[in-house]
C-alpha cells in the first residue's frame, strides 16, 4: 500500500473506533418501551439520567391531550435532575391537539385501566436494575394530576405523589389509604379544582396524619403550568411549582 | 238553500272558529299535566346536594331512575330527558354533579369535569339511588340508571358499586375493563355507541360485551354506524344524528320497560 493510502486508512480505522467507544459509553438518553398492563402491552416513554448506577424513578402522567411532546419533554427534565422516568400513554398511542378530540379520548378512558397502566408503569420501573424500588414517585397535570392521586390512593408502596391542577380524593378511606407524602400546586382562579375542595382535602389529610404541602396560586387559572396553553400560561407561578416540586421530590427520594 | 242564507251560515262558521279555538287551548291548558318538575336537595356524605326531580303523572308506586348529566352539567337537555322519562312512567331524578355549574364552552365543561373527584361522583349518585328508595311512590327493586358520555361512564360505576340496581343505560360512555369490577354489576346493561366515537372504539365495546357474557352478565350493546361521540344530543349539531338518536332512544325505553316494569 502507498504511504499515504496507509495514513488514511489508520486514521479512518481510528475515527470508528473512537465514535463506537463514543457510541457505547453514552446509554440512550430516551426510548420507547413497552409495558405490560393486564392482557395488553401499552407504550411508555423512558428518560434516563446519564449516570450509572440505581435511581429514584418517577411515573409520569399526562394530561388531557395525550403522551405528546410536552410530556417528553418534562420527563427529560426529570431525568436530568436524575431521576429514571416513564410517561405512561394512557391513550393508545393517541394523541389530542384541539379540545375536542380531547374530550373523547379522555372521555373514552375507562378509570379502571387509567389506574392499571400506571400500576403497570410503576411495577416496571421497580423491576429495573437501574431503579431503586422503594424510591418512586408519581407526578402529572391535570388528568394525569387527578391520576397522580389515584396512583398514591392504591400503590401503598409510592414513595412520593407530585399533583398539578388534578382533583383531589374526598372519600375518607381512600385518603387514609395514601402512604406517599403529596405535593400540590393548583391555580386560584381553577373553575374546577375550586380552593374550597383544595383545602377541604388538605385538612382531611393532615387530619388523617398525612404529610401534604399545598400551594394555590393566585391568578392562575387551570393548565397554568403548561406554555402551550397561551391564556392559562403563567410563568412565574409555572417555575415556582416546578421549582417547589423537585425540591420535594429531591427531599423525599434522595 | 238560498245564496243569502248560505253566505250568512258560513259566516256564522267562521264567527264561531276563535270561540272554538280559545276553547281548546283552555281545554288542553287544564287537561292533566305530569307533575311539575323540581328542585329538591339531596343528603351526599357531609354535603347537601341538587337534584332535578319529575314525577309520572299516576299515582302508586313506580319505577325510577337516576339520570346522570354529560359533562356540560344539568342542563336544559338533560332536563328534557328526565322529563321524557317520566312521561314514560318512571320517577326521574336527575344528580348535579357540578354543584350548580353549568358549561356552556368546551373549556369550561373541561375544567368543571377536571374538579369532580370519581369517588365524589359516585358517592352522589349513591346518594340519588338513597333518595329514590326511600320515596313511597318509589318500587326500591325497581331503580334503574340512565347517562351520556361522562354520564354513562358514571352509571356503569354505579352498576358495578350498587347491587341492589336493576337497570343501567350508558350512552356513549367508558366501560370498566378490570374483571373484578366487571363480576359485581348486577343491573342487565344497555349500551349505545357511535362507531366514529374517538375515544372509545369498536374493540373497546366489543372486549366488554365479551367479558360481560363471560361473567354470566346480562349485556346488550349497539355500535351505530356513521356517528360518533355525543350523537343523541341534538343541541350539539355537529354530533346529532337523528335516526341513531331515536333508535338508541327507542331501546333504551324498551330495555326499561322490560327490566324494571
Amino acid at each position: 500500500m502507498k504511504y499515504s493510502a496507509r495514513i488514511s486508512a489508520v486514521i479512518l480505522l481510528a475515527v470508528c473506533v473512537t465514535v463506537a467507544a463514543l457510541l457505547a459509553a453514552v446509554p440512550p438518553k430516551t426510548q420507547t418501551v413497552q409495558i405490560k398492563s393486564g392482557d395488553e402491552m401499552i407504550n411508555g416513554f423512558l428518560a434516563l439520567p446519564d449516570t450509572p448506577g440505581r435511581h429514584p424513578a418517577v411515573v409520569v402522567i399526562h394530561e388531557w391531550w395525550g403522551l405528546n411532546d410536552w410530556v417528553k419533554t418534562q420527563t427529560e427534565k426529570l431525568a436530568a435532575d436524575g431521576y429514571v422516568a416513564l410517561a405512561v400513554d394512557l391513550y393508545r398511542g393517541k394523541i389530542a391537539t384541539v379540545p375536542e378530540t380531547a374530550q373523547e379520548l379522555m372521555q373514552g378512558t375507562p378509570q379502571d385501566r387509567a389506574v392499571r397502566d400506571l400500576e403497570a408503569g410503576f411495577n416496571f420501573l421497580a423491576a429495573r436494575a437501574d431503579v431503586n424500588k422503594a424510591k418512586i414517585a408519581s407526578f402529572g397535570w391535570c388528568m394525569g394530576g387527578g391520576y397522580s392521586f389515584q396512583l398514591a390512593v392504591h400503590e401503598p408502596k409510592l414513595a412520593a405523589c407530585v399533583v398539578n391542577y388534578g382533583a383531589p380524593p374526598t372519600d375518607p378511606a381512600a385518603i387514609a389509604g395514601i402512604k406517599a407524602p403529596i405535593l400540590g400546586n393548583f391555580g386560584g382562579d381553577d373553575m374546577g379544582i375550586k380552593p374550597a375542595s383544595v383545602r377541604a382535602f388538605e385538612a382531611a389529610a393532615k387530619g388523617a396524619g398525612k404529610s401534604v404541602d399545598i400551594k394555590i396560586y393566585d391568578g392562575a387559572p387551570h393548565a397554568f403550568e403548561n406554555e402551550n396553553n397561551k391564556d392559562a400560561y403563567r410563568p412565574q407561578s409555572a417555575a415556582d411549582a416546578w421549582a417547589r416540586s423537585t425540591s420535594f421530590l429531591d427531599k423525599t427520594l434522595k | 238553500m238560498k245564496q243569502s242564507t248560505r253566505i250568512l251560515a258560513i259566516i256564522v262558521v267562521l264567527a264561531c272558529v276563535p270561540f272554538a279555538c280559545r276553547s281548546a287551548l283552555r281545554a288542553g291548558q287544564h287537561a292533566p299535566v305530569q307533575s311539575k318538575p323540581r328542585a329538591v336537595q339531596i343528603k351526599s356524605g357531609s354535603e347537601t346536594i341538587n337534584g332535578y326531580l319529575v314525577l309520572p303523572d299516576s299515582p302508586g308506586r313506580h319505577p325510577a331512575l337516576i339520570v346522570v348529566h354529560e359533562w356540560w352539567g344539568l342542563n336544559d337537555w338533560v332536563k328534557e330527558q328526565t322529563r321524557k322519562l317520566a312521561d314514560a312512567g318512571y320517577v326521574a331524578l336527575a344528580v348535579d354533579l357540578y354543584r350548580g355549574d353549568v358549561a356552556t364552552t368546551l373549556e369550561e365543561a373541561h375544567e368543571i369535569s377536571r374538579g369532580v373527584p370519581d369517588d365524589r361522583a359516585l358517592r352522589d349518585l349513591e346518594a340519588g339511588f338513597t333518595f329514590l328508595a326511600a320515596r313511597p311512590d318509589v318500587d326500591k327493586m325497581k331503580i334503574g340508571t340512565v347517562g351520556w358520555c361522562m354520564g354513562g361512564g358514571y352509571a356503569l360505576e354505579l352498576a358495578v358499586n350498587e347491587p341492589k340496581l336493576a337497570a343501567c343505560v350508558v350512552n356513549y360512555g367508558a366501560m370498566p375493563t378490570d374483571r373484578g369490577s366487571i363480576a359485581r354489576i348486577h343491573a342487565p346493561v344497555l349500551g349505545n355507541f357511535g362507531a366514529e366515537d374517538r375515544g372509545i372504539s369498536i374493540s373497546d365495546v366489543h372486549s366488554f360485551a365479551t367479558a360481560m357474557k363471560s361473567a354470566g352478565k346480562s349485556v346488550d350493546l349497539k355500535v351505530y354506524d356513521g356517528a360518533g361521540h355525543a350523537f343523541a344530543n341534538e343541541s350539539i349539531k355537529e354530533s346529532y344524528r337523528p335516526a341513531a338518536a331515536a333508535d338508541a332512544w327507542n331501546r333504551t325505553l324498551a330495555f326499561l320497560s322490560k327490566t324494571l316494569k
